[in-house]
């Protein structure tokens, strides 16, 4: 088991080296950046502390559900490995929450966190097929939706409740939340089979792949938008905007992944993509870029 | 008429093919032989386009044959998350073929509405086979199409590529399995070290068959030493 987490730690400081920085350096720059999301997460949001405490257990027990510890390890090894995953990821969680001074998101994460690390596997049950709302044209919907399902219910149920009490500020962040779980689902690369089994050109390609975007995501953002704008009918420009510019996200994350197909895209355009959060307008320079990156690396496939 | 000129295909400074030259003709099926590592996946996956190469690939005087040729790798990619019948529902669809009989092409009676991931690594198979076969293709490079397959399935497959044959259709399929070979195929091409060393009809495939199997058993069995 201690061989385990020796093999993780090396993992993550090679997977970092072949990103391109040392690991020392990656480490203070994922400080850095943890530090300033968590405070703006916590200070900035209305539930900021609910919320932050609800994403870190998330990321704090589904990091560890890896086949490959349930073929090596017993039932009872593997529960002492996800918790020890677990709670070695909720770590800076904790520190910044108690930093905070929120001890009631403390307790839930550690609560939560535990509770979850230490229920049972379900090895060989086959879970029910979740229907989802979108066509067989775009796996990246069908399959993002089953696997983010809890993700992407939270934030309807979020929306909902931003309008029914009229809480704008939840109700932007659950618009960006939707479009930052979308994007998650281009996050992965695809094998180069699917893409070369499409009759197409790279352009009618990525034309096709934003369209898919385009109808099912504004579908999933649109009605939580509507109730915005109805709530705050001053605020349509802005609501529109950050509609807009919130489907570049994905656009991007999109553009990104079939650019460096069939491996992970760099940590330069990681880089990028996150200064366009930060800065939107950087969007206009980064999606063109990528487009042509894109398209040059999918002639030679399709 | 699918014609392969002088492929050649390197990973690093290793040659993986080397000046390979092939014709296939419609309604003919071809069977590629070899030992691992020899070049036959790669080589099929230049045929489709997915490797890159030195050489030419015409297929009726054009370029590329990608959108007329149904590719089975030897292990089927999947998709996590996806039903068998929203995978086949998106090959049709990548190809802009009919998607809407798609249940009553299920001939392997796979479960097509439980996830790709519960699949067996046989059901994988014949899923991926499916999804080439309802695309509707001219060509068909199947990688090791048999391995993997039930016994029943193997002689339904081997059936299958005797339709596709009657049908004009063109086939390149590699095997390990000999009988197989000698029972579909029309050509059989030996790879060497990434070069075609002997092409041969049906008939004379016993007889390189025994070759194959006298030389490998000379040149193995006094390595091994066995007492």
């Amino acid at each position: 088991m201690n061989y385990y987490f020796l093999l993780q730690f090396r993992r993550l400081t090679r997977i970092t080296s072949e990103a391109g920085f040392h690991p020392i350096l990656a480490f203070i720059l994922a400080l850095l950046i943890f530090l300033i999301a968590s405070n703006l997460i916590v200070n900035s949001l209305t539930y900021g502390g609910l919320l932050y405490a609800g994403g870190a257990t998330y990321l704090a027990t589904s990091s560890s559900r890896l086949p490959l510890i349930q073929s090596l390890f017993s039932s009872r090894q593997i529960r002492v490995i996800q918790l020890l995953n677990g709670l070695i990821v909720l770590f800076p969680f904790l520190v910044f929450t108690m930093y905070c001074d929120l001890f009631h998101e403390t307790i839930v994460m550690v609560f939560f966190t535990i509770l979850l690390s230490l229920k049972p596997n379900y090895n060989g049950v086959r879970i029910p097929v979740i229907p989802t709302p979108f066509g067989a044209r775009s796996f990246e919907f069908m399959a993002g939706f089953r696997k983010n399902l809890l993700p992407i219910v939270i934030a309807i149920a979020l929306g909902g409740i931003a309008i029914y009490v009229g809480n704008f500020n939840l109700g932007v962040f659950t618009v960006v939340l939707i479009w930052l779980i979308i994007s998650n689902f281009y996050s992965d690369p695809e094998e180069k089979f699917f893409v070369w089994n499409h009759s197409m050109d790279p352009v009618q390609f990525l034309t096709y792949k934003s369209i898919a975007i385009l109808k099912y995501g504004l579908g999933l953002v649109i009605p939580i938008s509507l109730g915005l704008i109805i709530i705050k009918p001053d605020y349509w420009w802005a609501i529109t905007l950050g509609v807009v510019f919130g489907l570049l996200l994905p656009l991007s994350s999109m553009l990104s992944k079939y650019a460096y197909l069939p491996g992970r895209s760099d940590s330069l355009n990681a880089v990028l993509l996150g200064s366009c959060l930060l800065f939107p307008p950087l969007f206009l320079f980064v999606i063109p870029m990528t487009l042509v990156k894109a398209t040059r690396n999918l002639t030679s496939i399709l | 008429m699918i014609s392969i000129q002088l492929i050649s295909k390197k990973y690093g400074n290793r040659p993986i093919l080397s000046d390979l030259n092939m014709k296939l003709k419609e309604g003919e099926v071809h069977g590629v032989v070899g030992k691992n590592g020899s070049g036959k996946s790669t080589l099929f996956r230049c045929l489709a386009g997915l490797e890159q190469f030195e050489g030419t690939i015409n297929m009726d005087g054009h370029g590329s044959a990608k959108n007329r040729m149904g590719f089975l790798p030897t292990s089927p990619p999947i998709l996590s998350k996806i039903t068998g019948k929203e995978y086949l529902t998106l090959m049709c669809k990548a190809r802009n073929v009919r998607s809407n009989d798609i249940e009553k092409r299920n001939v392997f009676d796979l479960p097509l509405n439980n996830y790709i991931e519960h699949y067996s690594t046989g059901m994988t198979k014949k899923l991926a086979l499916t999804g080439v076969l309802i695309q509707e293709n001219k060509i068909f490079v199947l990688d090791e199409p048999f391995n993997g397959l039930d016994y029943e399935s193997n002689v339904f497959l081997s059936h299958i590529i005797h339709e596709l044959k009657s049908l004009n259709k063109i086939v390149l399929l590699s095997s390990h399995i000999f009988s197989t070979l000698s029972e579909t195929c029309d050509y059989i091409h030996h790879l060497d070290q990434g070069t075609i060393v002997e092409s041969v009809g049906r008939p004379q495939f016993q007889e390189m068959e025994s070759a194959m199997k006298k030389k490998l058993v000379e040149s193995k069995i006094d390595q091994l030493s066995l007492h």
